[in-house]
């Protein structure tokens, strides 16, 4: 059975054009879309504009699409060009403080689920330190690394959202995870 | 088993790369395998807590009414573009008024420079300098009593 993210837009009953079945897609997509952005861009105010144009865009292109790649594809293809041009402007944005979205994620990420406060810690030391390497990666490394370990998505999609060939993917996401294992100590 | 995996095999393997070779090796190597796992659970913590920050902002859920968000592009995601916009509007609204009174400016400064242009013509056509001119009407009128 597929789930929504693998329904094409062109073989959902009503077509393409219908408006009913892109609030669908929106319903379906856009925390996703929203989430990549998120912590591409470690901003909740761009992250959702960056979502809302994603699919505006995709509105104004959904009688381009060929259904030839998954919505969800296609969706994180424009998602990918938008962070890009997002963190181009970002990087203007000296003043923002990286330190309140640091913070902010580890205070709403980790539950009371770990036996011990000792182990508690160790667990959010861990995490933060995946998040400085991630934060730290260049920038086609960090969005192969997020599509593939926060997205889900195997090489093959990851080469058709980010418009890269299949190795080149393979080349990021080993450099990416190569810098990430170092930074937690388990190079050996 | 007396050789283990290197760290590229095992960041291959992570990175969903999977091989018979390698597959065959982390069944048998219990270290290789729990440096995988250890490796795969510090992702999996990464994503999970990736989720759970989404989901803490309210921003994440979609519009209720999406033809509403579609029409008014950002204009409830990124107040401070509105402050950028009101700003180039002003600045718009600003220029005529500011070359108005340029022109007035230029108006005025014409003009005095045409009054003095005048005032130095008027003086460049006196018969005599200023401080003569009484001297000048003595002997004028002198020479019209001679005459008479």
């Amino acid at each position: 059975m597929q789930t929504a993210a693998e329904i094409p837009v062109a073989a959902s009953p009503a077509g393409a054009n219908g408006l009913a079945d892109f609030d669908a897609v929106v319903a379906a997509h856009w925390t996703g879309i929203f989430r990549f952005a998120l912590v591409s861009l470690r901003d909740a105010d761009t992250a959702a504009s960056v979502a809302q144009d994603c699919f505006v865009r995709a509105w104004r292109a959904r009688d381009r699409f060929r259904g030839e790649a998954s919505v969800r594809t296609w969706l994180m293809q424009i998602a990918v060009n938008l962070v890009r041009d997002a963190a181009r402007t970002k990087r203007l944005q000296f003043w923002r403080q990286r330190q309140d979205s640091e913070m902010e994620f580890l205070a709403a990420t980790l539950p009371d689920r770990h036996g011990s406060p000792e182990a508690g810690a160790a667990a959010k030391e861990q995490l933060r330190t995946v998040w400085i390497a991630v934060r730290d990666l260049p920038g086609r490394q960090r969005t192969v690394f997020l599509l593939r370990f926060v997205e889900e998505m195997d090489l093959r999609e990851i080469a058709a959202a980010t418009g890269m060939a299949e190795g080149t993917v393979k080349v990021h996401l080993f450099r990416a995870v190569r810098a990430v294992r170092k930074r937690l100590g388990e190079e050996r | 088993m007396t050789s283990h995996l290197d760290a590229e095999a095992i960041n291959r393997w992570v990175a969903g790369e999977c091989d018979a070779a390698t597959a065959a090796h982390l069944r048998d190597c219990a270290v290789c395998s729990a440096a995988a796992a250890r490796l795969e659970a510090a992702f999996a913590g990464f994503r999970n807590a990736s989720g759970r920050w989404t989901e803490s902002h309210p921003l994440s859920r979609p519009p209720l009414h999406w033809e509403a968000a579609r029409i008014p592009r950002r204009h409830w995601a990124a107040p401070r573009r509105w402050a950028a916009v009101a700003a180039t509007v002003t600045l718009l609204a600003a220029f005529p008024a500011y070359r108005s009174y340029s022109r007035h400016e230029a108006a005025v400064r014409a003009q005095a420079d045409a009054q003095l242009l005048q005032e130095v013509s008027d003086d460049l056509a006196r018969p005599a300098p200023e401080p003569l001119e009484p001297l000048i009407q003595l002997v004028s009128q002198s020479t019209t009593g001679d005459n008479r």
